[in-house]
């Protein structure tokens, strides 16, 4: 190539590059305007997303229900205009979590369609490209924030429903290629059994938190490869186990039930006596059996966990051993989340 | 969507006739209940036949509601007593477990 050429092309290499520094930094100051515009008063002060959106830790579980309260607060009391949720400062996203917030969100969005959300992003690439997959941003009128690439990411898949809708989840799980077909088997059974107690128990519409009620119990999902973990979650916004348990058990079996545990009638208590009742079959209804499937799964993975957090309530169950307690809040509602290794597989045939 | 082995066999592949993801108790709880199973497929085949096999192992798996109503439903529906289901009825799986399981909740539902 002629001296000329090289130069010319090196120059034209030049322009272009120029080019794009340009409309990247055009693009850059355009964000920061609308991030100053969203932060400036006009729609009300900002609602600031925790740093954290988990709920395993109390510190975690406490900001984000406070958080959600808040959400919800301002949903209720000004329907009809802006609520801007600011994330520039969440660093974290933990499945738990961020199911509880999907969920809550859709609610809101079901409940208030005047309600204008908008969103200012977070400062963290993998938690904008969690947003934007989720489709949360969207939901907050944003597209385009962050292109998700993440491995981790872009496995993350959602569902919700207002029926059983095995057809939906049967076949996210059956392609989820790492799992044997026994453990499968066993983690459909506990999803249909999760999924069958939110249709018949959550009662949405005496959540209590004033929103208007939605017609009928809804259930979401998550399930989200992590590595060699797999996280599958199922919540609702309904009464929670605390609530529900009372109606469905004669008090005397309940009582009984509860002192054979050790005690307490607290949100804890109550989510581990469900287990139990359900173990003893002490109630001589057909129903109430579901609850050994949601277990059962995780009898089958060395080093699995199950969480089971209902209302105040949390239940760790892992190697054969209960713990459970209460928090300071309420999530309002019943979050289940499996944990399973996927190389901690034992014989489950 | 029943198979005709002979004039009073009949049978049921639930994983290819019914759903290869049966899940729910109710009609209403969504498309592949218990008792959807109970009521199209099942008490009609004991109805028209003398022996009913149940091929269970090409459904992904089966949680509790589901075959607690689907089985347990027809002893205490009254289309059959427990006596009759022990009779009439053939389960098949390679997993014992659940084999036992069903007969649990119909001996259950005859309590």
């Amino acid at each position: 190539m002629e001296s000329k050429d090289r130069k010319t092309l090196a120059l034209v290499r030049n322009r272009s590059r120029r080019s794009e520094r340009r409309k990247a930094v055009k693009r850059l100051r355009e964000a920061r305007r609308q991030v100053a515009w969203l932060l400036s008063g006009s729609f009300g002060a900002p609602l600031r997303a925790p740093e954290e959106i988990a709920v395993e830790r109390g510190t975690s579980h406490t900001e984000l229900c406070e958080f959600l309260a808040e959400l919800r607060n301002r949903a209720l009391s000004a329907p009809n205009s802006s609520l801007v949720v600011d994330f520039r400062r969440t660093r974290r996203i933990a499945p738990g979590g961020m199911l509880l917030l999907y969920s809550e969100l859709q609610r809101i969005r079901a409940a208030f369609a005047s309600l204008a959300f908008r969103c200012v992003p977070s400062r963290d690439d993998v938690v904008n490209q969690v947003l934007e997959h989720l489709g949360v941003f969207a939901l907050m009128g944003r597209h385009g924030v962050a292109a998700p690439q993440r491995e981790d990411v872009v496995r993350w898949r959602k569902l919700s429903g207002t029926t059983v809708d095995s057809e939906a989840y049967g076949p996210l799980i059956e392609m989820q290629e790492e799992l044997s077909t026994p453990l499968a088997k066993q983690l459909f059974r506990g999803v249909a059994e999760a999924t069958t107690n939110v249709i018949h128990h959550a009662d949405s519409r005496n959540r209590g938190d004033g929103i208007p009620a939605p017609g009928e119990n809804k259930w979401w999902m998550f399930l989200r490869q992590e590595e060699s973990m797999l996280y599958v979650g199922v919540c609702d916004l309904g009464i929670g186990i605390p609530k529900s348990l009372p109606a469905r058990y004669p008090g005397e079996i309940l009582g009984a039930i509860l002192e054979s545990i050790g005690g307490g009638s607290n949100d804890g208590a109550m989510i581990r006596g469900a287990f139990e009742l359900a173990r003893t079959r002490t109630n001589q209804s057909e129903r109430g059996k579901g609850l050994p499937d949601v277990r059962r799964v995780v009898d089958s993975v060395s080093g699995s966990k199950l969480f089971v957090l209902s209302n105040r309530g949390i239940l760790q169950y892992g190697s054969g051993e209960f713990d459970y307690g209460n928090r300071r809040k309420s999530i309002m509602g019943t979050l289940i989340v499996w944990q399973l290794p996927l190389d901690g597989e034992k014989d489950v045939g | 969507m029943v198979k005709k082995m002979s004039v009073s066999s009949i049978k049921i592949n639930i994983g290819k006739q019914f759903s290869r993801f049966p899940a729910g108790r109710y009609i209403a709880d969504g498309p592949g209940s218990g008792e959807q199973f109970r009521e199209q497929i099942l008490i009609p085949a004991l109805r028209s036949s003398g022996v009913v096999e149940i091929e269970l192992d090409d459904a992904l798996g089966y949680g509790s509601s589901f075959l607690e109503e689907a089985f347990g439903g027809v002893v205490r529906g009254g289309s059959f007593g427990a006596k009759d289901l022990h009779a009439k009825l053939c389960l098949l799986s390679e997993d014992d477990s659940l084999v036992r399981e069903v007969w649990e909740y119909i001996d259950e539902a005859a309590r």
